[in-house]
């Protein structure tokens, strides 16, 4: 089976210094991967890396095409989207303005539908209805995870690239964010690459999980699996044997 | 009271002239970060060559619009070529690199045309009109409504249009812009042709009152200056309501603050600059947080 | 803990006149001052420039005094702008108020030149730490729109108050009052250089001193990340205000050298192109390398008279700004540490080559 995205022997790092060694993951047509690790394992690098932010070296194809050494804005062209640790809204602009951005990466084929889309993004997060004349600066860190959601959704990917959208959100409201995701996943047939620490939460909506622990993968299982894996969870996810500091719900 | 209300007019149509080129600056910083020193010069290099393309017989109806066309081209190329390559070495470079562009192209300008001052016919024709008290020349009214013609659609782009929205979005937020499949690099050279272009028209404008000379906007770089840092450097209508502040301030202060007159004026915009960076660096409409560090 | 990995590395490149360290130079500072090659460099350098004086014509001389006068006032620049990352687009006339108080002085008070000169570096010093307080505020960019600010309007207000600094016409000596004292058999030229070389020489020193020493590692601190800074205890607006106060002063004591040296003042030596130019020298000579003050002043200095030369001196000013412009350019393109950092850089290459070669 080939996936989506094919990653192979990756390697990413800043300046001299080498963050992700040699890393492999495959993402297939419509699966949700949760991307496990504690903090500074490389979770969001590798995301990076795969958006062209980040200089990468080895393999990395998705949808059949070599994408090593594309510019980020040509990637994000390309059905790739990356909805970035902390959100990148534009606080400046309106929170229309802000999803309609979203629209730029959209393949010419969908550019006809982009208002009927606007119109579902709106029907799935109606708070961002309500506030679309508003500047996005003035929305609460959920509410900007939604439109940071909402953004990445007009571009029609493939493939989108999450980094920790349950940071700084109260329990309550991250649990809305994932039970959004498995919904997304449905209606706009996405395939989803999820960066969290929050792995039982993750893990609940992820078909896989992979586990990153000084830039390399650890462990790689059904995302059942790696839930059940306590033992595991203690070692690379700092969290006790008995979850404890996992958020329950 | 008819007097001060002829300062004041006047101070606004002069202020407007400074309003264009602030919002240049603006336009520059929210993009690319700096203050582009070289603004002023620009200006002035697209003075003379508007000046070169009237002496060689065509129309002013053909002119402004060519003008802006090859400001625009210019500034973009110049972002292109000489403001790329040191991107990402940090403001002190990209400064540098600004004031080289103020000396190169103010020499440029010199060994061109020369230094001395000369005079430039005004393309709304020498009529004065008379509103009530007050005296109107045709320069000041074409020249004021040229400029503010050229501010006005320079805001529409910025505040309507595909172009302007991502424009804007670069300047709020340039790796957020990246992952949306917005080209930073070309947006960033657009802002500086949109910049040049409406300094361009500035420029323009200022000749005719000013009088054609290398120096032509060396104070008016000041006064511009001095009107970003008061409506702030994150603000496009900050800086338009700075220059004509400006441009009114300074001619008050110079017709009724005694000493200062004739060129000493610059002394306002200097004490502008050095009290907003005090009190409120911000500026009038600048949001705190986009001052960038 | 390990949160930086997920973010980009802190830049340590805040400039582009700030080369990392290579690691020679770094090994080169555990050895004792007198085996580094650099000392004995500097001291050659200066045993030579004190038999100069001796070797070439008075007016070779008075050229060469300018040099350093203006060499004083870029160094003054480089420990602002390479060593505590903040830049002026107004140093000449911090330079240019330090010419005007030593001659006012001493043709309208009558005082003895070496005061004049003292009182002219304080005046220069308390300017910059005045120009410097709205610049505290938010950091970045505002001192240099601060300081071009000044630029400009400088040359504006020595004609405005005329009374004080002769106007248009400026202030004008008989002749310098530096005189050599009649027990050394000297021209007035040969010991105004003199004078000039033991003065760029301490104040070499004493910049050198300053930027090595515990301070030398807070303002390190303050060019690098200022947040940063904050939090290891620096503080970062003291910090700040005192380089741009000291280098200031600098420029206020090469002015006041140079303005005795020549004998005049005038308000048009010291216009916004002026301050510009100091800032290119500072650049191309090299920010962060000492030996960069002298390279660029000697290029700003030198450069007019050249292409006067050749092309005759109707033009010749504009010819030698364009080159400036243009140089600074490709400084800042190709060789980010100016041109004696660059050849530093390129020596201890080759020291380290042939010193391996020695050692196979």
């Amino acid at each position: 089976m080939t996936g989506l995205l094919e990653v192979t022997g990756l390697t990413a790092g800043y300046g001299g210094v080498r963050v992700l060694h040699s890393m492999d993951l495959t993402v297939a047509e419509n699966e949700i991967v949760a991307v496990l690790g504690a903090n500074g394992a490389g979770k969001t690098t590798l995301l990076r890396a795969l958006s062209g932010t980040v200089k990468a070296g080895g393999g990395i194809s998705f949808a059949g095409r070599a994408l090593n050494g594309t510019s980020a804005a040509r990637i994000a062209r390309s059905g790739l989207g990356h909805v970035p640790q902390g959100r990148g809204t534009f606080t400046a602009l309106t929170v229309e303005e802000n999803v309609r951005l979203g629209v730029i990466s959209r393949p010419a084929s969908t550019r006809a539908q982009a208002d009927g889309d606007l119109d579902r993004i709106y029907d799935t997060f109606p708070v961002l209805r309500e506030m679309r004349r508003r500047p996005a600066g003035a929305l609460s860190g959920g509410q900007q995870q939604m439109l940071a959601l909402a953004r990445a959704l007009m571009a029609r990917p493939r493939l989108l690239l999450i980094d920790e959208p349950s940071l700084g959100l109260a329990p309550l409201t991250s649990a809305d964010m994932f039970s959004v995701l498995a919904r997304l996943r449905e209606e706009w047939s996405l395939s989803v690459l999820l960066a969290e620490q929050n792995a039982r939460a993750s893990l609940k909506v992820a078909d896989r999980g992979i586990v990153l622990a000084r830039g390399r993968v650890v462990a790689a299982a059904p995302a059942a699996e790696l839930a059940a894996d306590a033992g595991l969870r203690a070692a690379y996810l700092g969290e006790s044997p008995d979850g404890l500091t996992g958020v329950s719900s | 009271m008819t007097e001060l209300l002829q300062q004041t007019v006047s101070g606004l149509t002069t202020g407007l002239v400074y309003a264009a080129l602030a919002l240049a600056i603006a336009l520059v910083f929210q993009g690319t970060g700096t203050l582009n020193f070289a603004q002023g010069e620009f200006a002035t290099l697209a003075a003379f060559v508007s000046f070169a393309l009237s002496t060689a017989g065509l129309s002013w109806w053909l002119i402004v619009p060519l003008l802006v066309v090859l400001a625009f081209v210019f500034g973009a190329g110049v972002e292109r070529l000489l403001v790329r390559p040191v991107e990402g070495s940090g403001p002190l470079a990209l400064l540098t690199v600004t004031a080289a562009l103020l000396l190169g192209s103010n020499a440029v300008v010199a060994l061109i045309w020369g230094t001395d001052v000369r005079s430039m016919a005004s393309p709304f024709g020498g009529a004065v009109y008379h509103v009530g008290p007050l005296t109107f020349t045709a320069q000041a009214i074409g020249g004021g409504a040229l400029v503010l013609l050229a501010m006005l659609l320079c805001g529409l782009i910025f505040r309507f249009t595909p172009l302007g929205l991502r424009l804007r979005a670069v300047a709020d937020n340039p790796d957020s812009a990246r992952l949306l499949g917005i080209s930073t690099g070309v947006m960033l050279a657009v802002g500086w042709g949109i910049a040049a272009a409406v300094g361009a028209v500035a420029g323009l404008v200022a000749a005719p009152t000013l009088g054609l000379s290398p120096e032509l906007m060396t104070n008016a770089l000041l006064l511009a200056l001095a009107a970003v840092t008061l409506g702030g450097f994150s603000s496009r209508l900050g800086a338009v309501v700075g220059g004509l502040l400006i441009g009114v301030l300074s001619n008050l202060a110079s017709r009724y603050v005694p000493g200062i007159g004739g060129d000493l004026q610059l002394v306002v915009p200097f004490a502008v600059i050095f009290l907003v960076l005090l009190v409120r660096p911000q500026g009038l409409f600048g949001r705190a947080s986009t001052v960038r560090a | 803990m390990a949160t930086s990995i997920s973010g980009p590395p802190t830049r340590t490149e805040g400039a582009a006149p700030t080369p990392t360290p290579t690691a020679a130079p770094a090994l080169a500072e555990l050895r004792p001052m007198w085996r580094r090659p650099v000392t004995w460099a500097w001291t050659a350098l200066f045993v030579v420039a004190l038999v100069v004086p001796f070797l070439i014509s008075d007016y070779d001389l008075f050229k060469a005094t300018r040099v350093l006068t203006i060499a004083i006032a870029v160094a003054g620049l480089n420990l602002l702008i390479g060593r505590a990352g903040q830049i002026s687009a107004g140093h000449g006339a911090l330079y240019g108020l330090g010419a005007y108080t030593a001659m006012i002085l001493v043709k309208e008070l009558g005082w003895a030149w070496p005061g004049a000169v003292l009182a002219a570096v304080v005046v220069s010093g308390a300017a910059g730490w005045l120009i410097g307080l709205p610049a505290l505020r938010v950091r970045g960019l505002n001192l240099g729109l601060l300081t071009i600010a000044i630029a400009a309007i400088f040359p504006l207000l020595l004609s405005r108050f005329e009374g004080l600094t002769g106007g248009t016409i400026g202030l004008q000596l008989a002749g310098s009052p530096i005189t050599p004292p009649a027990a050394l058999a000297l021209t007035p030229e040969q010991f105004q250089f003199l004078l000039l070389v033991v003065v760029l020489a301490v104040v070499l020193v004493l910049l050198r001193n300053l930027t090595t020493g515990p301070m030398g590692r807070a303002v390190e601190a303050l060019r690098v990340n200022p947040l940063m800074a904050r939090s290891e205890g620096v503080d970062v607006n003291r910090l700040t205000l005192t380089m741009f106060a000291i280098s200031s002063a600098v420029a206020g004591l090469g002015g006041a050298l140079g303005g005795l040296v020549l004998a005049s003042t005038v308000p048009d030596s010291y216009s916004m192109f002026f301050s510009l130019t100091l800032l290119s020298a500072c650049v191309v000579g090299g920010s962060r390398t000492w030996a960069g003050s002298l390279v660029g002043s000697a290029f700003i200095v030198y450069l007019p008279d050249v292409i006067s030369q050749q092309i005759g001196s109707t033009t010749g000013g504009q010819w030698s700004q364009l080159v400036y412009a243009v140089a600074l350019l490709l400084t800042l393109f190709f060789l980010p540490a100016g041109v004696a950092g660059g050849a530093g850089r390129w020596l201890a290459r080759l020291t380290r080559r042939l010193r391996r070669r020695s050692h196979a």
